[in-house]
């Protein structure tokens, strides 16, 4: 399948300090791809790149164009949700949906009306009078109905509740996600999108920390839980990190024999949030 | 319809302040001409017809000072009587006043009302659009919904020239259209009150006097969608450019160099300039120095006119047309334009 993202040497710098820093990545078609990395690690530098909303430097093509230069023309196959606060306030939801109906080639009222038909929202509300979820869901309706290659997602589920953010994602992956479009989402709540994605990038201080499929994650790297007496042994491995838990000491292993550290303890797939904290401190120190 | 008509219907959705207004004034002179007060009064005239002097008017207002309830009114003319210096004066109704005067100073005197009415809308909307186009590429930067017009196929062009269009052109179309509803409402309003106080309204309908009116709204309106342009360019830059404030960096640079101007060279050629932008078609209007034409109604206003009518006021316009400015300002217009467009494709937006 065709790479529907390429960056190689992606830089932004802003003064002194670098945003990015010679990044370079890859995208496929038909991936759920999440973009995680603290505050300032240059997620939102990375999505604004690719959106056409920043100037940068170094290559990068967004459905094979230069999406700083042909911006209008990508727009034509990309959506993206920036967080939930960006529907104007003053706009009717009946407005809202005539507006994106009448401008957007690749919108489908139906698939739009469908989806509301489940919700509370009334077509006469303006988007100031509807709570935090109700305007997400309003957004996840127009988006879900334009039929795009590559939906961007930047902390769509900011504020909201968890009952919605969970409803969000399955939504999202149930009813959106066709295996040929491509979804890109940046969050902090790791917990919610590892079950959802197929590929995973950790991005800090403007650098690719991790950049892997989750079966390659899978295979790659290994939890240990082990108990106290068996420790040294273990260090033996190489672990990533170490953390200690309830009676057990919790590892990390990247690229350990996997039959070594099963003689030693359970032996698990470790989950993102802990795979993230433990890459993070090893790229810092 | 098209994405452009769209994105032009998009700015009514939200700046119903546009539509709303002059629908207020137009209700405004409805209600007065449903009430049927407020366009015109009773006169007080000498016994032979003739306006009352100087001396007569400030005795009629200590008089009038007097009156503590709207019953003492009907009492006026008998105490008008009694007093000395104004011994020798009537009370005539619209009608009656109306029937005194020429039928060609009527026909100006319902031209002033009317072009009053209309220059009263152009300046509901043109203060409308100073501040529609101040804020039309700000208010979606300051709430971020900019992320979601920018997640749609439509271009940063189409965008400006959309909120230019609507500036420009569709706010004077509807002062026009306004200028008409409330022409026509306070014709009506008068054409009753004439007819209830024993008046002919046939004036009010003369086909000469609504064809000047209808031309010279079209006029005005003809000049101000291309005289504006380029103001309504210059603050559509200003509002694409502002971090914050519009309103600020729209005014205060060019007000600091007339300033600087005046403090370094002792002149005023940029604040001239300046109010010659802003201005010019009410300039052009009152032909520089004479007053513009108000809605007063009283037997003064119209005879201080005397000298210029409606086609003077209108070749005023039709020479700023014509005039080199006018091109100059069209060109600028193109370019604070494409300057506007720039900054609004370009600005770092933050997500």
């Amino acid at each position: 399948m065709s790479n529907l993202i390429e960056a190689s040497g992606l830089t932004k710098a802003f003064g002194a300090t670098r945003a990015l820093d010679g990044v370079s990545f890859s995208i496929p078609e038909g991936r759920i791809v999440g973009l995680i990395g603290p505050n300032g690690a240059g997620k939102t530098t990375a999505l604004k790149a690719i959106l056409g909303l920043t100037r940068f430097e170094g290559s990068l093509t967004v459905l094979g164009q230069d999406p700083y230069r042909h911006r209008h023309q990508i727009m034509q196959d990309i959506c993206f949700i920036a967080d939930v606060a960006v529907l104007p306030r003053w706009i009717r939801v009946q407005q809202v949906i005539d507006f994106v109906a009448a401008t957007h080639p690749r919108f489908r009222r139906e698939a739009c009306e469908q989806f509301l038909a489940r919700t509370d929202l009334k077509r006469r509300s303006r988007v100031k009078e509807l709570s935090k979820g109700m305007v997400t869901q309003l957004h996840l309706a127009l988006v879900m109905a334009i039929d795009a290659r590559l939906l961007v997602l930047d902390e769509p589920t900011l504020g909201l509740d968890i009952l919605m953010r969970k409803q969000f994602y399955e939504t999202l992956l149930n009813e959106y996600f066709d295996g040929q479009r491509t979804i890109l989402v940046t969050t902090h709540q790791v917990e919610e999108v590892e079950h959802i994605l197929t590929d995973l990038m950790f991005i800090d201080r403007g650098r690719i920390v991790l950049d892997a499929s989750m079966e390659d994650l899978a295979e790659r790297y290994v939890q240990l839980a082990v108990r106290p007496e068996r420790v040294d042994e273990a260090r033996r491995h190489n672990p990533i990190s170490v953390r200690q838990g309830l009676g057990r000491v919790h590892m990390l292993f990247a690229d350990a024999p996997r039959e070594e550290l099963e003689k030693l303890g359970d032996v698990g797939v470790p989950s993102v949030a802990d795979l993230f904290v433990a890459l993070m401190q090893g790229a810092r120190s | 319809m098209n994405r452009f008509a769209w994105l032009v219907r998009r700015e009514f959705w939200e700046n119903r302040s546009i539509w709303v207004a002059p629908a207020i004034v137009v209700a405004v002179l409805l209600l007065g001409a449903v009430t049927g007060n407020i366009f015109m009064g009773d006169v007080v005239v000498n016994s032979d017809g003739s306006s009352l002097t100087e001396e007569q008017k400030a005795a009629l207002k200590e008089q009038l000072g007097k009156v503590e309830s709207i019953d003492d009114l009907d009492t006026l003319g008998q105490k008008l009587d009694e007093t000395g210096q104004l011994k020798g004066v009537k009370k005539l109704s619209p009608g009656e006043a109306l029937g005194l005067v020429p039928v060609e100073k009527q026909a100006k005197l319902v031209t002033v009302v009317y072009t009053g009415i209309a220059a009263v809308m152009f300046l509901v909307l043109g203060t409308i659009g100073f501040f529609y186009a101040l804020d039309a590429l700000y208010a979606d930067r300051r709430d971020r919904s900019v992320l979601f017009w920018k997640s749609l196929p439509l271009s940063d062009t189409e965008t400006v020239l959309a909120k230019f269009t609507v500036g420009a052109v569709a706010i004077p179309l509807v002062a026009a259209a306004a200028a008409v509803a409330g022409q026509l409402v306070v014709a009506v309003g008068m054409s009753l009150k004439l007819a209830f106080t024993g008046g002919s309204a046939a004036i009010l309908w003369a086909p000469a006097v609504l064809a000047g009116v209808a031309g010279s709204t079209a006029l005005i309106t003809v000049a101000s969608v291309f005289w504006y342009a380029p103001m309504v360019a210059y603050l559509l830059l200003a509002s694409a450019w502002a971090p914050k404030s519009p309103f600020l960096w729209a005014v205060l640079p060019p007000l600091a160099v007339v300033m600087l101007e005046k403090i370094a060279f002792g002149t005023a050629h940029l604040g001239h300039f300046l109010s010659f932008r802003s201005f010019g078609v009410l300039k052009a209007l009152a032909r520089d120095d004479s007053n513009v034409p108000g809605i007063v109604i009283d037997d003064d206003n119209f005879r201080g006119q005397a000298s210029a009518t409606l086609s003077d006021h209108m070749s005023g316009v039709i020479d700023l047309m014509l005039s080199p400015s006018m091109l100059l300002g069209l060109v600028a217009a193109v370019a604070l334009l494409a300057a506007a467009v720039w900054v609004r494709r370009y600005r770092d937006e933050t997500i």
